[in-house]
């Protein structure tokens, strides 16, 4: 057995099916996290392989090894300081020279590597014939055929990364930049292994050619270690750059580019052979009517009501199975407990915070399947380009489309999503509205009140709250691009990968992760969270003279009434309902949360709420979907009615109907939840969570007192 | 105000003749080649690794009006927004 654990990084092209393979490579056994400091996903996952134990990394996908994007950064500094054992470059092999690009790159570094050339058949459909002998020679590195989605090579593909491993000696290629880029090469270099800020892991070519493309990160890296110091080199530098611009006429980033495709095209063209087949690409005739310039925005809207459709639909049936099973577990365990308190802790407060959150699991799992399924299948970024004019119009352009697409599912994942904004401000604006895009923790909210308050009309009324959510978004959009953040919009450059067939394994592995995280997330928040409440709302107790009425006097008169047959039984049991509904009323006010309802209730009352929906509200920070429990709570506490007369009567009993709709607009416009939050300061900054927060919840509270006010002119 | 759109109106307009052709000035079914591309050095170095280089054949395949063009270069797909399109010189083959 060898004694440490091999480490493998798998680096591609977004498109190349690298996602596919690591899913191959790993199965299920992954991990997600961060990469330290940044926000970029960070996926893993250990095997044992012919006894050896080894951990694979999955890098983002990049193009290059530049500092354009924060994935770029990171999978650079991730194979420079951890140095892996092995890289992994997944390469589309239908696409060879684009994707090359990246493995010259990586070739500069000087890691040992294995070329996965993935989608053989694709590229052999094509008609495209590659010498495998020669190429793997040219290019120093073992070469294996893989194709992801039916999971042929990946056995091989480790073999040649353990063998890859074992060998001792590796030729470092260099690419020849052309006399002009190497001769000033030559006089950066040592410039630059005599500097202060030189780091052993530093290779001094590969840093030169950085400072040539005039790469910002390492820049900042060098001014870093070195301070003042660094002006020496930066002298030598920008010396070269405006020689190389003087006398070709195009700048060094260009050239050198130039060159390593130009070391590209001269492998390829002994190694490499394309049939000459006639062949419309297929992908091309599918975006002819995908993204026509009339047919594409209806196509659009067609597939995304079809989404909703699907997940709320199918959605139905497991919600129906869960909750009856809830329902079964809690009058089983109310006959067990014996324990008035014990009891009501479990049954009022666990199961039935709890339950009512993973009532909604097989919604979001079926909403991130329906996004995966959009997002494998290429149709993601069709969206984006045919969104692009009409988001242009927003000030934002198509790409932040995904981000706020994702956003109705859960806006967690959607802060992260809008990475790939590269402009900050495009970002800070995308993510200042995507909690406008209702999250998928709301729409229990929406469900439960609609269906209480519009019976009838439940959907459109659900409808409505999502258009007037995207109706906010546009509106500030437009009002944050002219107040805080002014200016251009960044260059709007995106890949439209080929339209593939999903496999299911990746969408299925997808959708789970979700789906568990949220699962997860009932499991330790929520539960947390509903004992808190719990707690909240039974505490402190009512002793009987705190009651504003002598009710237990009143009770035991009412008993011996009945006793000696005064009244009739239904004329009992309706001032026994009467008398407990009062004294449930007032043993909840006098609890903490009742407390704290009530102090804040002036400052809700312009919006119809009482203090309940305050105390609601207030949980809805931990999470939306709490809200739903929490009025499970609050209306349940107690043990009044052990027959339960369900929360849909006693809300309506309770509410009007525009205070319904007006405490769902409040729902869907003040900022998400606790969780989402700790993702924005990670994102964007404390000062910018701290204005989502504000602004958010100042635009709840006038948009809600408006149409409360305005409504109660016509009821 | 008007003046702003009156610019923003000019820069849609085709630049042929002026400073050269753009992307704007690309209709779909011909073919082009990309003389230059005026993005500075973040950009330049992204768009190399995306294959959009000077000298490059492409093919426009999709656009809207007003919105983004979809071109088609070394087998890959690339949508350019309208602010990108000004600043990719080409020339028609």
């Amino acid at each position: 057995m060898p004694e440490k654990t091999l480490v493998f990084a798998l680096a591609g092209n977004p498109n190349s099916g690298k996602t596919t393979i690591f899913n191959n490579l790993t199965g299920m056994r992954q991990h997600v996290g961060n990469y330290p400091g940044v926000t970029v996903e960070k996926r893993s996952g250990v095997i044992t392989h012919k006894g050896y134990k080894i951990e694979i990394i999955d890098l983002p996908g990049i193009y290059s090894l530049t500092a354009f994007s924060e994935e770029e950064v990171v999978a650079r500094n991730f194979i420079l300081n951890q140095k892996p054992d092995v890289i992994i470059n997944i390469i589309d092999s239908s696409n060879l020279e684009r994707n090359l690009y990246l493995t010259v790159q990586l070739l500069e570094l000087g890691f040992p590597m294995v070329l996965d050339f993935n989608m053989a058949d694709v590229a052999k459909k094509k008609g495209i014939k590659i010498d495998r002998d020669l190429l793997s020679r040219l290019l120093d590195s073992p070469i294996i055929d893989t194709v992801g989605p039916r999971d042929w090579g990946t056995k091989e593909l480790v073999d040649a990364a353990i063998k890859v491993c074992h060998k001792r000696k590796h030729k470092k290629i260099e690419i020849p930049y052309g006399e002009e880029i190497e001769n000033e090469l030559i006089k950066i270099m040592p410039v630059l292994e005599k500097h202060a800020g030189y780091e052993e892991n530093m290779i001094a070519r590969w840093t030169a050619v950085k400072l040539l493309e005039q790469d910002s990160e390492v820049i900042d890296r060098l001014k870093g270690a070195a301070g003042a110091q660094y002006g020496e080199v930066q002298d030598v530098v920008s010396k070269s750059i405006s020689h190389i611009n003087n006398i070709m006429r195009l700048s060094p980033e260009v050239i050198i580019a130039d060159s390593r495709y130009g070391f590209i095209k001269g492998a390829l063209h002994e190694a490499h052979e394309v049939a000459d087949k006639e062949n419309i690409d297929i992908t091309e005739r599918i975006d002819a009517i995908l993204t026509n310039r009339f047919l594409g925005i209806p196509i659009f809207a067609l597939i995304i009501w079809m989404m909703f459709q699907f997940v709320f639909t199918l959605g139905k049936y497991p919600m129906q199975w869960i909750e009856l099973g809830f329902g079964r577990l809690s009058v089983l365990l109310d006959g067990i407990i014996t324990h008035d308190l014990l009891r009501s802790l479990i049954v009022d407060g666990i199961i039935g915070g709890v339950g009512g959150v993973i009532i909604f699991t097989p919604n979001i799992a079926l909403l991130f399947f329906a996004i995966a399924l959009l997002e494998d299948s290429g149709y993601m970024a069709r969206a984006a380009f045919v969104m692009d004019r009409v988001m242009h119009r927003i000030g934002l352009h198509g790409k932040s489309f995904i981000p706020l697409i994702i956003g109705f599912g859960c806006t967690v994942p959607a802060y992260m999503g809008s990475r790939i904004l590269e402009n900050k401000k495009d970002r800070l604006i995308t993510m200042h509205i995507n909690t406008f895009c209702s999250c998928g923790a709301r729409l229990p909210v929406y469900i439960l009140l609609a269906g209480t308050f519009f019976p009838s009309i439940a959907g459109n009324v659900i409808f409505s709250i999502y258009l007037i959510g995207i109706i906010f978004a546009i509106i500030m959009a437009r009002v944050l691009r002219a107040t805080r953040f002014r200016g251009e919009l960044e260059p709007f450059v995106m890949e439209l990968p080929p339209y593939r067939i999903p496999t299911l394994k990746s969408i299925l592995i997808h959708t789970w992760e979700r789906a568990w995280m949220y699962i997860k997330k009932a499991g330790t928040i929520i539960l947390a969270i509903s004992i808190l409440m719990w707690f909240m709302f039974t505490f402190p107790m009512i002793g009987e003279e705190d009651y504003s009425e002598d009710f237990p006097s009143q009770l035991s008169s009412l008993e011996e009434q009945y006793g000696s047959g005064d009244i009739s039984e239904a004329e009992y049991l309706e001032s026994l309902s009467g008398i407990e509904g009062k004294m449930n009323a007032e043993k909840l006010e006098f609890s903490a949360a009742g407390r704290v309802g009530k102090f804040l209730e002036p400052l809700f009352r312009p919006l119809g709420f009482d203090w309940r929906m305050v105390v609601a509200s207030i949980s809805g920070i931990a999470a939306k979907e709490v809200i739903v429990s929490s009025f499970g709570t609050l209306f349940s506490l107690g043990g009044a009615d052990e027959t339960s007369e369900g929360l849909q009567e006693k809300l309506k009993e309770n509410y009007h109907p525009l205070v319904g709709y007006t405490f769902m607009l409040f729902t869907l416009l003040y900022f998400p939840c606790m969780a989402s939050m700790a993702v924005f300061r990670r994102e964007a900054g404390t000062k910018e969570m701290l204005f989502q927060i504000g602004y958010t919840l100042a635009l709840a509270w006038v948009v809600g007192m408006a149409v409360y006010q305005i409504g109660r002119l016509f009821i | 105000m008007i003046m702003s759109r009156i610019k923003k109106r000019l820069r849609h307009l085709p630049a042929y003749g002026i400073r050269g052709m753009t992307l704007y000035d690309a209709v779909p079914g011909k073919k082009y080649r990309i003389v230059r591309v005026e993005g500075g050095c973040k950009l330049n170095c992204r768009l190399c690794a995306m294959g959009l280089m000077p000298n490059e054949v492409f093919s426009v395949y999709a656009y809207s009006r007003g919105g983004p063009v979809c071109i088609s270069v070394k087998g890959s797909r690339f949508a350019i927004g309208r602010g990108m399109m000004g600043r990719v010189f080409i020339e028609e083959i």
